[in-house]
């Protein structure tokens, strides 16, 4: 145990030690990123990362960097990731309060909802032909990133997609959520927004703290518990589809 | 010193997180063992420490982001075949949670009205 405890303190430390120059890169892509979301009040369809990532990619490209040597370079954020990954047990804790009176069909609701997700994702991924590789790009949609990069290394998928990937069903689930919700008549706060957490993650839950404190509450929580749950059966629901 | 403890805290669990996750090679990422691990904590022995953790961990969740636009770059970068497929990947994601959504608020509606009936019953 203690020579393991090592070995992973001196990969973290390794992290650091990677980072070069190149991380100004990302920060500036991100900076940009961040202010024309801003100035534009925050559409969605201009989030930050969808800014960053072409600008940044341009950057790369003009100045012949190397991408392994970009992406090495970048360990400091990479460490930054797992703490941040670490920190949404603080969101969780203040929420779970919240469970307390209706634990039963929200845990019937997260177990249930995040399996659905990735079969639904995985079964037309699956109809359509795509490479296997990207099936395993994908199954971890639903989960926050920082939850799905982790997972998707695990399943031997590609990084780059699924970052993509968790990006493009949160601002989905939260474009469509609106006109689905008014379909089908669901108007308690509360279940919109663990909807919104189960199937949309962060983008979801930012949204859902648009309708009201309580909806985002439910939306923290429905992302949290997926995000836990959802690791612990995708390396068994995975290999039915491949 | 508000930002210390707070840090400090957060890479002590990633690296506990980690080090139980090889340790006993677990099919989890190692930060996510660590969530775990500091949520029991916060939950049961360490109540305090949210107060101090959140100076850190806000901030954190607000730029999350920024931390992982670097391995998104990796896209512009994939095999002309998977590239070509990605139009085809939106088209999935885009049809699997919208339908994932509407299954759900079905899936509710069932519960829900589950819960009704047996409330009633007794």
């Amino acid at each position: 145990m203690w020579s393991t405890l090592q070995q992973v303190a001196a990969g973290q430390w390794q992290l650091l030690a990677d980072t070069r120059a190149v991380v100004l890169i990302t920060l500036l892509g991100y900076i940009a990123g961040l202010a024309i979301y801003r100035r534009a009040r925050g559409s969605m369809l201009l989030h930050p990362l969808l800014i960053a990532a072409p600008l940044i990619y341009l950057m790369v490209d003009q100045l012949a960097i190397p991408i392994d040597h970009y992406l090495r370079g970048n360990g400091l954020l990479t460490l930054a990731l797992q703490l941040a990954t670490v920190a949404l047990a603080l969101p969780l804790a203040l929420q779970v309060r919240h469970l307390a009176a209706i634990w039963r069909p929200v845990l019937l609701l997260v177990g249930a909802g995040a399996v659905i997700a990735a079969v639904l994702a995985l079964a037309l991924a699956a109809l359509l032909a795509l490479e296997p590789q990207l099936l395993r790009s994908i199954a971890a949609k639903s989960i926050t990133t920082p939850i799905a990069i982790g997972v998707t290394e695990q399943l031997g998928g590609i990084v780059a997609i699924i970052a993509l990937s968790v990006l493009l069903t949160g601002l989905f689930g939260a474009l469509l959520a609106d006109w689905l919700y008014a379909r089908c008549g669901l108007d308690d706060d509360r279940w919109q927004g663990l909807i919104l957490g189960i199937c949309a993650h962060g983008i979801g839950t930012a949204k859902a703290f648009e309708t009201s404190p309580r909806c985002g509450a439910f939306a923290t929580l429905g992302m949290g518990l997926t995000g836990i749950w959802s690791p612990l059966f995708l390396p068994w629901l995975l290999p039915l589809f491949l | 010193m508000k930002y210390l403890i707070g840090t400090a805290l957060l890479l002590l669990f990633n690296l506990l997180g980690n080090t139980a996750a090889q340790h006993w090679q677990l099919p989890l990422p190692g930060a996510l063992i660590g969530l775990l691990l500091l949520l029991t904590a916060l939950l049961t022995v360490a109540r305090g420490w949210k107060r101090r953790i959140a100076p850190v961990a806000e901030p954190l969740i607000a730029h999350l982001s920024l931390l992982f636009i670097a391995p998104t770059i990796g896209a512009f970068y994939l095999t002309p075949a998977l590239q070509s497929q990605l139009p085809m990947v939106v088209a999935v994601l885009f049809i699997s949670t919208g339908a994932a959504m509407a299954v759900l608020i079905a899936l509710l509606r069932w519960i829900v009205r589950g819960v009704a009936r047996r409330r009633s019953a007794s």
